[in-house]
């Protein structure tokens, strides 16, 4: 009955962008420039990640005249994840080149 | 505030408004971070992108065991009312399809009234035995025995709510009724000679309907019962 995280390169690049501080809460708009990601593209992975208990959120203080931000970091569970999936996918090419096996 | 930025905020406060109370949060994020987005264009990508979350319909999370009573009794309240309305439509055609069973004189508009009489026969059975499990809990949960099992015990009404969402799986049952009948209904309608493709494609787009409608409860369903079930984790 369990649903499973789905293992998109998309996932793997958010992963990333956590992995490269892992203590570090990060806004939702830097993860976004950072990965090239479509804000309908992020969040939908922030949530499935948040679903799974791989990612903590937290409202940032307020500063005066300016609105809090919404903040993530990943948990213990998700950090595994991350460094798991990370590897796999540097470790795996992304695909083959075209022209392979085709004689030139 | 330019015109672009004044529409990427606008858009980002209905995403607010209108989005499910489960994402309710996600959508504040969202609309917050349009305020440090230097580009307007930028701001007004973002805020369209946010949109995305509107197709994301759940329930407000269950933050602690505490909640699963009220959403015990929210959904036993929810499935008693669906129980009846869903034993209308069979109701109502069974018949109808019986009739035409008799009526019709080619054979494929026998054969769709008679899978059409076997669709209504199994939705009416399934959703009256439901029916009948659903008043039982009902006539339970008057008792005060049970609502302090319910209220004192969260850990075994936890168990109890699993129980019931995992039921969900078993609304195939009725679905594939309602399979039946467009299935019939297509067939007695195909077999007529001025062939009505309207009403057939009709059909056809509500079966899909139907299909995704069962995708999506599943879904959430499934959601809630990982919810619990980290909750109980938590617990122990």
């Amino acid at each position: 009955m369990s649903m499973k995280m789905r293992r998109s390169p998309q996932t793997a690049q958010v992963l990333a962008e956590f992995l490269s501080d892992e203590q570090q809460w990060r806004y939702g708009y830097d993860i976004s420039r950072n990965t090239g990601l479509k804000s309908g593209t992020l969040y939908p992975i922030l949530m499935r990640l948040a679903e799974h208990r791989m990612l903590k959120t937290s409202w940032e203080t307020a500063e005066t005249g300016r609105p809090p931000r919404h903040m993530y970091k990943l948990t213990k569970d998700g950090l595994r994840y991350a460094r798991e999936l990370v590897s796999e996918s540097t470790a795996q090419p992304v695909g083959d080149p075209a022209y392979e096996g085709v004689g030139l | 505030m330019t015109l672009v930025r004044g529409l990427a905020v606008r858009i980002s406060c209905r995403v607010v408004r209108w989005a499910s109370p489960g994402c309710k949060e996600w959508a504040e994020g969202l609309e917050r971070e349009v305020a440090f987005i230097e580009s307007d264009w930028a701001a007004l990508g973002w805020a369209i992108g946010s949109t995305r979350v509107l197709l994301d319909r759940r329930a407000a999370p269950l933050r602690s065991l505490d909640e699963v009573p009220a959403a015990t009794y929210k959904l036993l309240d929810g499935a008693l009312v669906r129980s009846g309305f869903f034993l209308l439509m069979p109701i109502m055609d069974g018949p109808l399809f019986l009739h035409w069973f008799f009526v019709t004189r080619s054979t494929l508009g026998r054969a769709g009234s008679a899978i059409g009489v076997l669709g209504s026969v199994i939705a009416v059975t399934y959703m009256l035995l439901e029916r009948h499990r659903l008043l039982l809990i009902e006539r339970r949960r008057l008792k005060e025995t049970w609502q302090d099992y319910i209220y004192n015990d969260v850990v075994a009404c936890a168990h109890f709510y699993k129980e019931q969402l995992k039921r969900c799986d078993k609304l195939w049952i009725y679905f594939s009724s309602y399979l039946c009948w467009m299935l019939g209904k297509s067939l007695y309608y195909t077999s007529h000679d001025d062939k009505d493709m309207f009403t057939l494609v009709l059909f056809s787009l509500f079966i899909l309907f139907i299909l995704l409608v069962m995708s999506l409860v599943k879904q959430q369903k499934l959601r809630r019962i990982e919810e619990i079930d980290a909750l109980l984790a938590e617990r122990e």
